[in-house]
Order: structure tokens, then C-alpha cells, then sequence
């Protein structure tokens, strides 16, 4: 083998590897996430089918945000209405439960099938 | 020297090669809060830096559009409200004629359905401001005088830039137009900066162009029962968007509050001046934004029984309209683009329109 | 009117190097692939042989025709395995094509049986990825495929390139 070989190798080794890595990263695959904005700002990317409470500060106080069993909710708010919480929980991939009032946004993304905007 | 240069040439190549790697075949996006509610643009195919200027200048179009029309918030359509009482004529700020030239046109097409001229009754229940209200509803005797002499658009005489309302309670409020007229707007923004491939969404009314890469937007339409319970699977149904569409909603779910066990909802009927009853949610596919946003508004008043007649004179033929025991009502060419998500999928009934 | 159709001697020895890529590829066909998109690809040898010993042009020829006549005999002419199988072709092609010009432009560097092999099978599976992720199958899962495939057309690459290696050393004695 010729040192232009190895180079070559090395090279697309290389390549396929970062390749890979930027491929299983992407959030497009299977693995569904849940992610958390406050003001507009992604305060936090969390995995859906890991159960778990986060506390999200918005201008009015803090958001509760629950994480169960494939689905989330917002299940505790400081804005006086509560239509985040009457909302309920949410699973489906494009899906998002909004507290303008507190402007903390829950969306789902990833996984089957995608949805690129909701009306409602 | 011939060799140098030739050498130059296998870096073009090796530089061509990584431009095409690193041209983005994603889609960006991002949030921000205007309009009172969420504001989410999508862009495909541009890269990082240059979607985030764009989005910077989209929210700042977004808060002057906002603020310019807003029917309480101190600004031209504010002063228009505060003049219309005195019976007079007055000079109406440009920015404000588009608004009222097409909700005059939409008031006559829909029947009066669409009717921005009943600010002060929306006023009244709290579905004004930004943040929804709490209750209480306002009482019978309060709604009374917009039942007696009910303010409507055929009131204003509009001559030029000079406005005046034959009746003192005429209040303007664009609460149903100007969003998606906002949207149209932001589009043609988008176009601006030359990329041709992007959603604008507010608040679930959304105006989608292009696609990525030649694949279509995949849109979803929120099950309107998912608000009130937890039933739901979040999306009833999907529909692919090409080309340049708008998709609007209207549902009694996006706003409401509950007051001594009853719920009331922000959709107000000019004509009972209460929350329109029947409907549940109505969507509709047009091309413009502000009328889509509008017909949406008049097809949930109209109802599951009238809806048809309303779509026609609209000239609007892919509506679906949602009644409150889940029967979907649609049109034939919206039957033919969208796609149930559920099992077993809701009952349905195609009506042609007259 | 008289027609003579002249067969030079290279066109015989294309023509037969080519039967014996097609024989290859079809021998290959042949047999069921423990993972699916995951092939030896042992008719690229030949590719590789040609091209080293006959140039860049040659290898085109070879390798264009095997996969129009494999295609043909296999019954896939025209259909999405045939179609994958050219989008490869032609990548591997346009791979070795760099490969060639950067081995004639630094020569300290430049590219043996091996190297060429690995850069057709790297660039073969990635034009077929690309061209099914386009055509076929529009759905980013099928990026997740890449370690694997990937992988497998380095392994593979390396060795039909020593294969190829070897079969050229005994050629040359």
C-alpha cells in the first residue's frame, strides 16, 4: 500500500465516522424530545420517554413542566387563566402546549410522523 | 507554473466538494412572542447566521404590526376608536386602510359574520387585551344596546383617507384580521431576503411556501377535543402544503375562560353578541393569509348547518368545519387533501357547496 | 452499400473484461445478502484492475457496462435497483476521477489498487444513499444506516483492492 492509500483510508474513515455521529444526532430519528422555551429563548431539550418534573422561570414566576410516560404537560403555572394547564397533555411530534401569559413554550419533535407546523 | 495552476484546480473542486456538504438541508426555526400570542417561523435551506437576522427582523416587523393595529393600544387604530364615537369625519392613518378597504370587502362577503366593527362588545367580554380574561361575562343589560343598534362595517363611510361612523358604537377591532394579514405580510418579508422556502405560524394560523427540498410541509390540524380532555391524540389531521397556501383555524378552544361552571369562549356572534354555539373548530385553505384568517372567523360563527353558504359566497371551496359532537363537515376539495390520523378516524360529511 | 464493423483489439479486451465484471456481479446477485444493502461488490476488482492498467477511460467503459448488462440479464433494467446501481456507478466513477487527477497532481501522495478501491466503494455506497434518500425513501432513519453501511464499504473496499492488488502482481510476473 502506497502512502497515498493510507491517507485515503484515514481520510474516509474519517468521514464516515463524523458522519455517523451528525446522523444519530440529528432529532429527526425515532428518539422523541421535548423541548422548552422561555421568551423564545430553548432553556432545555429533554428526552420524552424519561420521566421527570422541570421548573421553568418565565416573567410572571415559575412554570411546572411533568414529563410521564411518553407525554408532558404543564402542570402547574403562575398565569391566572390556566389554559396551559386545562390543554392537558400532549405526545404527538410537532405538538406544543403554550403559556403566553408566563411566554413558556413545551413542543414535541422527532419521531413518526412529523409534523413541520400545527394549526389550531 | 501550468502545474500550480492546475493544482489550484483540484482545491476549487475539494472547496465545491465542501460547500455542498455544508449548505444547510435543514430547517430552522424559532419562536418569539408577538400578537399576543406564539409567533414560529421555519425556513429551509439558509444558513445559520443569515435565518437568525431574518428572524430578528421578522419579530420586529411583527411588534410594530402589532402595536400600528392593535384596537386599545395606543396607536393609529386606537385614535381611529377614540374619533369614531363623535360622529365626525376624520383623516385615518394610511397604515390602517388596507384593514378597514378588506374587512370591508370580507363584512359583505361573509354576511356580516366578519365583523370588525364590534370592538366595543369584544371589549366588553375581556377578549381584547393580550392575556385572556378571567370573567365575569358581561351582563344581559350590557350587551343589550349592541343587539338594539348592532354596529357593523355598512355604518362607515370611507372617502380617500377620511372616515366617519354613522353609529356612536362602532369600535374597530382587526382581533380576526389582522394577524393573518400580519402573516401575508411576514411572507412577503421572507421573499424579500430571497428564500422561498418557509413557514410563518402564528399562533396556529400559519402561511407555509415551498417545501423542503422539493419535499412538501407536512401541516397538522390540532383535534379540538384535545383542549378540553384528555381523549385527544393531539392531531386529528394532516395535509401536505405546496407551492404558497395558508391553512387558518378558528377553534372556541384557543381562548376561553370558565365562569360559575360555564365556559365562554372568544368567538363572539355579532348577532347574539354571545360565543358563537355549534362549531367547535373551522379551518380553511386559502392563498391569503388575512382572509383566511377572517373566513375562518365567519365559517365557525356560520356553523355546521349555514357554513356552506358562507364558504360560496367567499368563493372559499377547502373548508372543514368541526361541530360539537366531533362530526367533520368538508368541502370536497378538502376532503381530498387531508388525512385522518385517528382510529377509528371521526364521522364525516362531504358537502358539496351551492 | 457495404458495412464493416472493425473490432480492435482493445475493444475485445474490454469486452471481456466486462463479461467477467457482469459474471461477477450476477454471481453476487446470486446470493442473499446476510444485510441488506450490505454487498461485496467483487465485480469493482475488475474496475479497479482496468484502471489501473488500461486508465480512467477504460474503467468508465467497464463498469457503465456492467451495470446496463447485468441490469438487462438480472431484469432489473429501469427498475430502483437499477437505477441505485448506475447513481453508484457514476459516484465511484466521479471518485476516481478525483483519485486519479490528485495521484497525477502530488505524486508523493498518490493512490495504489487499494486506495482507488476504497474511495469507488465509499463514494458507491454514498451516491446510493443520497439517491435513495432523494428518490426512495424520504426519511432521515435511513441516514442511521451509515456506521453500517458505511463501514462495510470501507472493509470491503480494502480488501477487493488487495484482491485486485494481488491479481495485478501476479499479471505483471
Amino acid at each position: 500500500m502506497t502512502a497515498g492509500d493510507w491517507l485515503v483510508a484515514l481520510l474516509l474513515s474519517a468521514l464516515i465516522v463524523v458522519a455517523s455521529v451528525l446522523a444519530w444526532r440529528s432529532q429527526t430519528g425515532p428518539a422523541e424530545k421535548v423541548i422548552i422555551t422561555a421568551g423564545g429563548k430553548t432553556v432545555s431539550v429533554l428526552d420524552i420517554h424519561r420521566d421527570q418534573v422541570v421548573d421553568v422561570d418565565g416573567p410572571l414566576g415559575t412554570s411546572r413542566v411533568e414529563i410521564r410516560g411518553g407525554k408532558v404537560r404543564i402542570s402547574a403555572s403562575p398565569c391566572s387563566n390556566h389554559l396551559c394547564i386545562l390543554r392537558g397533555w400532549v405526545q404527538t411530534t410537532g405538538d406544543s402546549v403554550v403559556c403566553l401569559p408566563n411566554r413558556v413554550a413545551v413542543t414535541v419533535v422527532g419521531g413518526d410522523p412529523y409534523y413541520d407546523a400545527v394549526t389550531f | 507554473m501550468t502545474r500550480l495552476r492546475d493544482r489550484r484546480w483540484i482545491l476549487l473542486l475539494l472547496a465545491l466538494g465542501l460547500a455542498a456538504c455544508s449548505a444547510p438541508a435543514t430547517v430552522y426555526k424559532q419562536q418569539f412572542y408577538s400578537f399576543g400570542t406564539i409567533v414560529e417561523v421555519s425556513v429551509w435551506g439558509v444558513d445559520e447566521t443569515r435565518a437568525q437576522r431574518l428572524f430578528a427582523q421578522l419579530q420586529d416587523d411583527m411588534d410594530y404590526m402589532h402595536t400600528t393595529w392593535h384596537a386599545w393600544h395606543e396607536g393609529p387604530v386606537a385614535r381611529i376608536n377614540q374619533l369614531l364615537p363623535l360622529g365626525k369625519e376624520f383623516s385615518v392613518a394610511p397604515s390602517v386602510l388596507p384593514l378597514i378597504e378588506n374587512s370591508l370587502a370580507l363584512y359583505r362577503k361573509t354576511q356580516g359574520l366578519y365583523n370588525p366593527a364590534i370592538g366595543g362588545l369584544l371589549r366588553l367580554w375581556g377578549f381584547a387585551q393580550d392575556d385572556p380574561p378571567t370573567g365575569p361575562p358581561p351582563t344581559a343589560v350590557q350587551i343589550q344596546p349592541y343587539l338594539q343598534h348592532p354596529p357593523s362595517m355598512a355604518d362607515l363611510h370611507l372617502d380617500g383617507i377620511r372616515l366617519r361612523s354613522d353609529n356612536p358604537l362602532v369600535q374597530l377591532d382587526f382581533g380576526a384580521y389582522a394577524k393573518g394579514y400580519a402573516v401575508d405580510l411576514l411572507i412577503a418579508r421572507i421573499r424579500e431576503w430571497g428564500i422561498s422556502d418557509a413557514i410563518v405560524n402564528a399562533g396556529g394560523n400559519l402561511r407555509a411556501m415551498g417545501g423542503k427540498g422539493g419535499k412538501p410541509w407536512r401541516i397538522g390540524i390540532r383535534d379540538p377535543r384535545h383542549a378540553r380532555d384528555d381523549s385527544g391524540k393531539g392531531v386529528l389531521a394532516s395535509l401536505e402544503v405546496r407551492g404558497d397556501e395558508s391553512v387558518f383555524t378558528s377553534g372556541n378552544y384557543e381562548r376561553y375562560f370558565f365562569y360559575e361552571g360555564r365556559r365562554y369562549h372568544h368567538i363572539i356572534d355579532p348577532r347574539t353578541g354571545y360565543p358563537a354555539q355549534g362549531s367547535i373548530s373551522a379551518t380553511v385553505i386559502w392563498n391569503n393569509g388575512g382572509e383566511a384568517d377572517a373566513a375562518s372567523t365567519a365559517l365557525f360563527i356560520a356553523g355546521p348547518q349555514h357554513w356552506p353558504e358562507v364558504a360560496a359566497s367567499l368563493g372559499m371551496d377547502q373548508v372543514m368545519v368541526v361541530d360539537e359532537a366531533m362530526h367533520v363537515y368538508m368541502t370536497p376539495a378538502m376532503a381530498a387533501r387531508v388525512h385522518f390520523e385517528q382510529q377509528p378516524p371521526p364521522v364525516v360529511t362531504v358537502t358539496a357547496l351551492p | 452499400m457495404q458495412t464493416s464493423v472493425s473490432v480492435s483489439v482493445e475493444d475485445g479486451r474490454i469486452a471481456a473484461l466486462a463479461v467477467l465484471a457482469i459474471s461477477l456481479h450476477i454471481l453476487e446477485g446470486a446470493f442473499p445478502s446476510p444485510l441488506p444493502g450490505v454487498k461485496p461488490g467483487i465485480s469493482n476488482i475488475i474496475t479497479i484492475m482496468v484502471l489501473c492498467q488500461a486508465g480512467w477511460g477504460w474503467a468508465a467503459w467497464v463498469s457503465l457496462l456492467r451495470v446496463l448488462v447485468g441490469s438487462v440479464v438480472l431484469g432489473t433494467f429501469l427498475s430502483p435497483t437499477f437505477v441505485l446501481s448506475l447513481t453508484g456507478a457514476v459516484t465511484a466513477l466521479t471518485g476516481l476521477g478525483i483519485a486519479v487527477i490528485w495521484s497525477r497532481q502530488v505524486p508523493v501522495l498518490k493512490l495504489g489498487a487499494v486506495g482507488y478501491s476504497i474511495v469507488a466503494s465509499v463514494f458507491h455506497i454514498g451516491g446510493q444513499i443520497l439517491t435513495a434518500y432523494v428518490l426512495f425513501i424520504p426519511h432521515a432513519g435511513l441516514f442511521k444506516l451509515l456506521p453500517i453501511l458505511g463501514g462495510a464499504a470501507l472493509l470491503f473496499g480494502a480488501l477487493n483492492g488487495v484482491i485486485s492488488y494481488k491479481a495485478l502482481e501476479l499479471l505483471k510476473n
